[in-house]
């Protein structure tokens, strides 16, 4: 017992470095498993740095259609027994899943867990490492990120599974409910990985109006109070990764997000979709 | 085997390639390259296209096999030298051995290791894609 404390100490100061450590960014959080490997028994971690160069053509008005950059990734799973912990900072973003399983059997499985759901944004949109105020939304007030907590449901197959989530808002962003539906397959082939999800997301009117709502102190000429109901989404990922050695993987991905029109309408939403690709290194300790 | 700019990458990150650079075999030597085949994660199947040479100070009869299964994968006579392709598709290490198929003895083994990157396995893994 002693030995799992001195790291698992050591793990949390390393934790809650990661978690203070915070920008804004616009991310999307998927379950993905590959239910053929049969899961490390007790203890077991892995964490990671990387960097990569990114792509994106953002849904904010105002933000460059093509921005592009470079981005830092700061990455740690953990699992332990019924509890697991993932940390994924791809944009240095807050990434943060915490899970404990209630129930595992049959291919069926119950957690409850708490999450980042949608990334914050202010005046000076989503990119990471903006710092002028985009004159489309100069005078907005800052949007901040979400943390949910709930119940998820899944059903497993060999390399594929599907999820259905409840998720609430407990860190008083928007207080708001989240229900997201994900199917995710894992294609290994020679020694890479491939990964493809499809989702659909349904906000609560809670949530779509404190992120794409204007309220009268936020309007102007130009930007019209909004307020409106519930809205969706959906979204389409592919990542590819590939071990270049024992420490070394090779990463690329791209990312695709439809909004219904609830989000499409607000005045600080210039379109309907947001599309992002990247690539880059990662190393694994 | 790599493009212009993988290899570049490779140099400037100081990353050491799956295909190590050529090593000519010694006297009665049996070498396999690469010699380590890297999976991504702990328990799933790693894949290289391995060239096992040997290599002998005699003319002789030799046979490659597996060392632990012990299956004969090719023959030579009065050879004192040769090379085989060999398609690693393994969730283990697997080490070869050459034989003299005279006598049955054991004239030089290598390994192909088997590595990977992630440890672990989780079922309830959320992978952060951007």
């Amino acid at each position: 017992m002693r030995l799992v404390q001195n790291p698992l100490q050591k793990l949390m100061i390393f934790v809650i470095s990661v978690c203070l450590w915070h920008s804004p960014s616009y991310a999307s959080n998927r379950y993905y498993a590959d239910n053929t490997l049969e899961p490390t028994a007790g203890f077991a971690w892995d964490w990671s740095a990387g960097a990569g160069y990114y792509i994106e053509d953002s849904y904010l008005v105002g933000m460059d259609s093509y921005s592009h950059g470079v981005l830092l990734d700061i990455n740690l799973a953990l699992s332990y027994e019924r509890f697991y912990l993932d940390i994924d900072h791809s944009q240095l973003s807050g990434g943060v899943i915490i899970g404990y399983s209630l129930i595992d059997k049959f291919d069926w499985g119950l957690d409850i867990l708490g999450t980042n759901i949608q990334a914050g944004f202010n005046e000076t949109g989503l990119d990471l490492y903006a710092e002028g105020t985009i004159k489309e939304l100069d005078g907005i007030k800052s949007r901040r990120y979400d943390f949910d907590t709930g119940l998820r449901l899944t059903r497993r197959f060999e390399n594929s599974q599907i999820s259905f989530e409840y998720l609430h808002d407990i860190s008083s962003a928007h207080n708001g409910w989240v229900v997201n539906t994900f199917f995710s397959h894992i294609l290994p082939w020679q020694n890479w990985e491939f990964r493809t999800g499809l989702g659909f997301s349904a906000y609560s009117a809670d949530f779509t109006n404190y992120y794409f709502g204007i309220t009268p102190s936020e309007a102007t000429p130009t930007r019209p109070v909004y307020h409106t109901g519930t809205s969706t989404s959906m979204i389409f990922e592919f990542h590819a990764e590939y071990p270049l050695n024992q420490h070394w993987v090779f990463l690329g991905g791209w990312l695709s997000t439809w909004f219904s029109n609830e989000i499409v309408n607000s005045p600080i939403v210039s379109q309907g979709y947001q599309h992002k690709a990247m690539m880059g290194v990662r190393y694994v300790f | 085997m790599y493009s212009k700019a993988s290899v570049i990458l490779l140099l400037l990150l100081g990353i050491n390639p799956l295909y190590a650079s050529d090593t000519k075999p010694l006297d009665n030597s049996l070498v396999a390259l690469p010699d380590t085949c890297v999976a991504l994660r702990e328990g799933r199947k790693c894949y290289a296209d391995v060239e096992l040479n040997w290599q002998h100070s005699t003319l002789g009869n030799y046979c490659l096999r597996d060392a632990t299964s012990k299956h004969i994968m090719q023959c030579w006579l009065r050879q004192s030298n040769g090379k085989f392709n060999y398609a690693f598709d393994s969730i283990e290490s697997i080490s070869f051995e050459l034989i003299n198929s005279d006598t049955g003895k054991i004239i030089a083994s290598a390994q192909v290791q088997l590595q990977w990157v992630y440890q672990n396995r989780q079922k309830k893994r959320r992978w952060r894609l951007f």
